[in-house]
């Protein structure tokens, strides 16, 4: 019933209750971004050629690289855009997922401020594409310095595109429906 | 049910379903749900006009931003600069598809399609020409909301720049400070759009 389809009477737009089959769809993109985790990580996100001499990194080479040169707060940044809020999101949709089913009244209200922040931060794990996306544009030095981006790019920018896919399929209201009192 | 409302006076919280009265605000007020804290509906300073002329600005400096060069870097004799087009040019050469569509969709795309969608509605409501079809349009702006990443791709460039600046000698290109004075418009833009103020407006539409 909370599924179906109905028809707006005034401008004929169909919409439904909730977004229809919400848990479904949320479910198959996390596990799709979750399996393009994998590839994303081991393949190398950039080749430097410096002299000739081609160097491959991955993205936690990448990191390990902004480290050693001292820069760390490039290498934070870094570490969070493109570990922690993909792995974190699709860790808070698989809890909120759950919470859908059967959830505890006391956080109601963080899991809320949990689905909000899991929206609004979907973006930005895109940076780490956007940064090789640029330096592979603008360093082609010929000889001495050459950046080429890798295979490792294209399914981070998949995974990233699931968990933003994730996100928008998951209907916040079904974290409530579990304690509104029945109607009649 | 119990005592009926006329719907025009009710508004219910996208994130919770609850349901409250529409509250009367006076301009620059905001109103919050009592149950999960989200923004139930906000009445914007002057919106109309401050969002139409945003609207004009970004695209006036959308052109630049995404033609003329980043940023340039020069070493050992070397020198080379790139647009945000040309990375996505080489990028399509180099084979990656998916990244030169990511770039294209989520930095130009979809940022220049929102600039021009928000001028089309303010424009629209203004000439009283509301349809249906209006609806659907205003509809997919909200849902847009979330693919633009111009914001993202900025700080990428900064940090592009922090890590080949080490090494390298850097020239600022004018397409950075396009890209910088767009993305200011369009958060400005987001600022002063008032969806709550259009919806009604699209509502007193006769059916089109």
């Amino acid at each position: 019933m909370i599924d179906t389809y109905q028809r707006c009477p005034r401008c004929h737009k169909t919409f439904s209750q909730r977004k229809p089959k919400s848990l479904q769809y949320t479910m198959a993109w996390t596990i799709a971004a979750l399996i393009m985790l994998i590839p994303a990580n081991m393949y190398p996100m950039m080749v430097y050629y410096k002299l000739g001499v081609g160097k491959a990194s991955t993205i936690f080479e990448g990191i390990i690289q902004f480290v050693q040169s001292g820069m760390l707060p490039i290498a934070l940044i870094i570490f969070i855009a493109s570990f922690v809020i993909p792995l974190g999101k699709i860790l808070a949709l698989f809890f909120l997922m759950y919470n859908a089913k059967k959830s505890q009244k006391k956080t109601l209200k963080q899991q809320s401020k949990l689905y909000h922040l899991v929206e609004y931060l979907g973006p930005w794990s895109m940076l780490d594409v956007f940064v090789v996306a640029v330096m592979a544009a603008i360093v082609k030095l010929g000889f001495i310095t050459n950046i080429e981006a890798a295979d490792g790019i294209t399914y981070f920018t998949l995974m990233v595109v699931f968990t933003m896919f994730a996100a928008e399929s998951f209907d916040p209201r079904l974290l409530w429906d579990n304690h509104s009192e029945p109607k009649e | 049910m119990q005592e009926k409302q006329p719907l025009d006076s009710l508004i219910a919280c996208k994130q919770c379903d609850g349901l409250f009265t529409l509250p009367k605000l006076k301009e620059g007020q905001k109103a919050r749900c009592c149950h999960c804290g989200g923004t139930l509906t906000v009445f914007k300073r002057n919106s109309v006009e401050r969002s139409m002329a945003l609207s004009v600005a970004g695209l006036v400096f959308f052109v630049p931003a995404v033609s003329l060069p980043i940023f340039g870097i020069s070493a050992a004799g070397n020198a080379n600069e790139a647009s945000l087009i040309e990375s996505i040019v080489l990028a399509i050469n180099n084979g990656d598809y998916i990244v030169a569509t990511a770039l294209f969709l989520f930095t130009i795309a979809i940022p220049l399609v929102r600039l021009i969608m928000s001028l089309v509605i303010h424009l629209s409501l203004r000439a009283q020409k509301n349809t249906a079809k209006l609806r659907t349009f205003f509809r997919s702006y909200q849902n847009l909301d979330s693919w633009a990443m111009v914001h993202v791709l900025l700080l990428g460039v900064i940090i592009s720049m922090y890590k080949l600046g080490e090494s390298s000698e850097l020239q600022i290109g004018t397409g950075l400070v396009s890209l910088c004075l767009l993305l200011f418009c369009s958060t400005m833009l987001s600022i002063t759009m008032d969806h709550q103020h259009i919806w009604q407006q699209l509502d007193e539409c006769p059916n089109g």
